[in-house]
């Protein structure tokens, strides 16, 4: 694991830098007197402004000042990631991974453009050097990443980084961090994160893993193993053997934990398993086949339906007492039940009214309250981990496509839309989702990934065909 | 019959042909128009804004006097002499130079004693005379200031004479002459016609009023119909519409806003007020209002400041209009910044 002893690194103290917390943001509270004085007119000005939505407006102020719109754009930030510095020339290699993989994680977010290191003006020689930031300014990066992996004495590594803001010419951010060599991938994913933070002004989502299915083998006798990889697609590990079919696994949110649907011989159940041991059981003991498992926010529970004759209805297990309560008591199949983050309410699928639609309800049960009214059929839920967004999988014309809409309902849009598309999993910081595309024929499912505004559509490398992704929290 | 299918068939084919050239497709060449920006604005807003020019349907830069037709250039008078004329100016002891030009054959050294040099106010109407615009009378040019200091010669007194005629050169009769001459024939042959004509009762028009309008008609160089308002007092000069939207442009193209700002966009606009020097750069430190605290409005504040760092020199913003947009009001809003 990764030692967590983060220390925070300041920024040199040649060049004149600035530390990461100077006072200089720090404008509310001078802010707030100027705003009470303007409040009225500023607001007028403002109510200007925001009338020319499409355009600007030109005003004169209170203070007589020009006034003007500005709305900025969704390009990605130019962002400068020169190759890590090895603390020994064996460790180059290592440091040179390191920002490679920093560079490819800020890429596919789509919301950085790493500038091609042969651009570079400077060359980076020493990590804790202030760069010339004119040099980094004329190549129009607007962030810069420098650092340094160094192998300690007593064989762990170490690994140290610096942000720099080249348009303010300020140091953003600085840590280090320890873990054992093997690990340095993660420390890679945990210094995008921290890039990723400090620019966005949100969690990242880079250091988290992906459980899904991998598909191998002709379509109709294909095998499914359950896997596991890093959210980039590498350290892939199979889980399962391939022997029964496996399907929707999900991640605990607390434990290395899965919990899955398997058959072989017998009913579909569900299952937990641990991925750091192996160890597999079954959750509960019913009659039936039970399917659509899914942790609480808290991993003390698992929600999950079962099979009642013709109908399916959902339940609730406590993961240490074993008891079991129902939540739903209807002649119609619910199912695919998904917590929201603060752990109160359950959206879920039915087909109560008909098609198969999306509905809330409170986590203890009770009525439920439909959220689903465009066309089609929805199902596969998912409650977003920011709690602002439901995705789902909706079923109309023929084609599959997945969207979002926000829980009461209202602000649904259909993110990508195929022949088949289903089967959404937010990204922990919720921005983005993961889901798996079947082109038909004789392919075979892959997974992509996109942003919640519908943008930045990628493949997801996997080994072989893939589906049913589920993306854990954030590791660290 | 062959041949006249022959030419039939040779004429329609050329016809054809010409037509396939003539007829030719042309790429539509529409010139592209730029969308104009319109922002809806209260009476007291726009008047600030106009400083003045209240009715004015917009502000007029270039405000141009009324022009009925187009006439004559006419060169502008100066009302002030000019400072060049300094070879003018006599002493007594050297003798005025005019003399010697105009009559050369007569002895100057008696004259010397007697001359009455008034050579202060005499310059200036030389001055004007001299300049090409007042259609001159060609004794006028050099004689007027060379005949009062002599006033013994006959010569020079028939001169005299005539220069005393148009005492100020300003008004310029003259010029006028034959503007008038002309005016005068059209009103005759206007006449004329009007009495060659005969009545005719269902000539309706003929009952109007045919006089020629009474009012001097303004000319210029070019025709303009709009009567001008004047120029704005308040301010004296206006940004301009292109200034404005190339400044808007350049932070628009570099204000990236965290994604994230998306979801509230009305949590995140903020308001900047900024000093710019005549260097086209900031003066201080821009000063951030509006937000809350929070990585997320920290890292709103930081691409602000990045935008307003990076757009540096604001170049398209004119010197002439420095003291409008040397400060200004610039609200960030991310609500469109993703484009829905």
């Amino acid at each position: 694991m990764v030692d967590r002893s983060k220390v925070f690194l300041t920024a040199p103290a040649e060049g004149g830098g600035v530390g990461i917390k100077p006072g200089n943001l720090d404008l509310r509270s001078r802010w707030s007197a100027r705003r009470f004085t303007q409040g009225l007119s500023r607001r007028d000005a403002l109510i200007l402004g925001g009338g020319a939505a499409a355009g600007f407006a030109i005003a004169a102020s209170p203070t007589g000042a020009v006034t003007i719109t500005v709305e900025g754009n969704a390009q990605p930030m130019p962002i400068a990631i020169p190759d890590f510095l090895g603390g020994t020339p064996a460790d180059s290699e290592t440091a040179r991974g390191v920002s490679q993989i920093i560079t490819n994680n800020l890429k596919r977010c789509g919301l950085f453009a790493p500038i091609d290191p042969a651009a570079f003006l400077e060359k980076i020689t020493n990590a804790d050097a202030v760069p010339r930031f004119a040099d980094w300014r004329t190549i129009n990066a607007q962030a810069l990443a420098i650092g340094r992996v160094t192998r300690q004495p007593d064989g762990r590594l170490k690994a140290e980084f610096r942000l720099w803001d080249v348009t303010a010419g300020q140091q953003l951010a600085g840590q280090q961090y320890f873990t054992t060599p093997d690990n340095w991938r993660r420390i890679a994913h945990i210094i995008s994160d921290a890039i990723y933070e400090r620019l966005t002004g949100e969690k990242g989502y880079f250091d988290s893993r992906i459980v899904f299915v991998d598909e191998t083998g002709p379509a109709e006798r294909r095998i499914k193993r359950l896997a596991i990889m890093d959210q980039d697609g590498a350290n892939v590990h199979y889980l399962t053997r391939g022997d029964e079919i496996v399907l929707t696994p999900r991640f605990s949110p607390s434990t290395q934990e899965i919990t899955y649907m398997a058959y072989g011989a017998g009913d579909p159940r569900v299952y937990l398993l641990n991925i750091e041991t192996g160890q597999r059981e079954i959750v509960g003991n019913f009659p039936g086949m039970s399917f659509a498992p899914r942790f609480s926010p808290d991993g003390q529970r698992v929600i999950m339906s079962l099979q009642e004759g013709s109908n399916a209805n959902i339940f609730v297990m406590d993961l240490r007492s074993k008891a079991m309560t129902r939540l739903t008591e209807s002649p119609a199949i619910d199912t695919a039940p998904s917590y929201s983050p603060d752990g109160a309410r359950i959206c879920f699928e039915s087909d109560r009214g008909g098609r198969q639609q999306i509905y809330i309800m409170a986590a203890s049960g009770g009525p439920a309250q439909r959220i689903s009214f465009g066309d089609g059929s929805y199902s596969t839920p998912v409650w977003s981990p920011r709690g602002d967004y439901i995705a789902f999988t909706r079923q109309a014309g023929g084609k599959f496509a997945i969207g979002v809409m926000k829980p009461d309902g209202s602000g649904e849009r259909v993110l990508t839309e195929g022949f088949h598309n289903e089967g959404p999993t937010f990204a922990p910081n919720g921005r983005v989702i993961m889901f798996f595309r079947d082109p038909g024929g004789s392919g075979g499912p892959s997974l992509y990934t996109v942003d919640i505004g519908g943008r930045n559509e990628l493949r997801e490398p996997t080994p072989s065909f893939a589906s049913d992704p589920a993306w854990s929290p954030l590791l660290s | 019959m062959n041949r006249s299918l022959a030419i039939s068939g040779t004429l329609h084919a050329v016809i054809l042909l010409w037509g396939l050239i003539a007829f030719a497709a042309h790429p539509t060449e529409a010139p592209r128009t730029e969308g104009l920006d319109v922002s809806v604005v209260s009476d007291s807003q726009f008047s600030q804004l106009t400083a003045g020019v209240k009715n004015a349907p917009k502000p007029i830069e270039n405000a141009r006097p009324l022009a009925d037709k187009i006439g004559d250039r006419k060169p502008v008078k100066e009302l002030a002499p000019k400072v060049v004329d300094k070879p003018e100016i006599r002493t007594d002891s050297a003798p005025p130079p005019t003399p010697k030009q105009e009559a050369k054959s007569q002895p100057k050294a008696a004259e010397k004693s007697e001359p009455k040099p008034e050579p202060k106010p005499e310059p200036k109407p030389a001055e004007k005379v001299e300049q090409p615009k007042a259609e001159p009378k060609p004794t006028e040019t050099a004689e007027k200031p060379k005949d009062k200091p002599k006033p013994d010669q006959v010569a020079e007194e028939l001169k005299k004479d005539e220069a005393k005629k148009p005492p100020k050169p300003e008004k310029k009769p003259h010029e006028f002459k034959p503007d008038q001459i002309a005016e005068a024939l059209k009103k005759d042959e206007v006449k004329k016609q009007r009495q060659t004509q005969k009545f005719d009762a269902d000539q309706v028009a003929a009952l109007l009023d045919h006089r020629e309008p009474q009012r001097q008609i303004a000319s210029s160089d070019t025709l303009n119909s709009v009567a001008s308002l004047g120029t704005p007092s308040g301010s004296a000069a206006h940004l301009s519409q292109s200034e404005i939207d190339a400044f808007r442009a350049r932070l628009n193209a570099i204000w990236r806003p965290p994604p994230s700002t998306q979801d509230h966009p009305d949590q995140y606009l903020m308001t900047v007020h900024i000093r710019l020097g005549r260097d086209h750069r900031l003066i201080g430190r821009p000063e951030i209002q509006g937000g809350g605290a929070g990585p997320l409005f920290d890292a709103t504040r930081e691409s602000i400041m990045r935008a307003l760092s990076q757009g540096q020199p604001y170049d398209m913003l004119s010197l002439t209009t420095y003291e409008v947009w040397k400060d200004m009001d610039i609200d960030f809003n991310p609500k469109d910044a993703f484009g829905g």
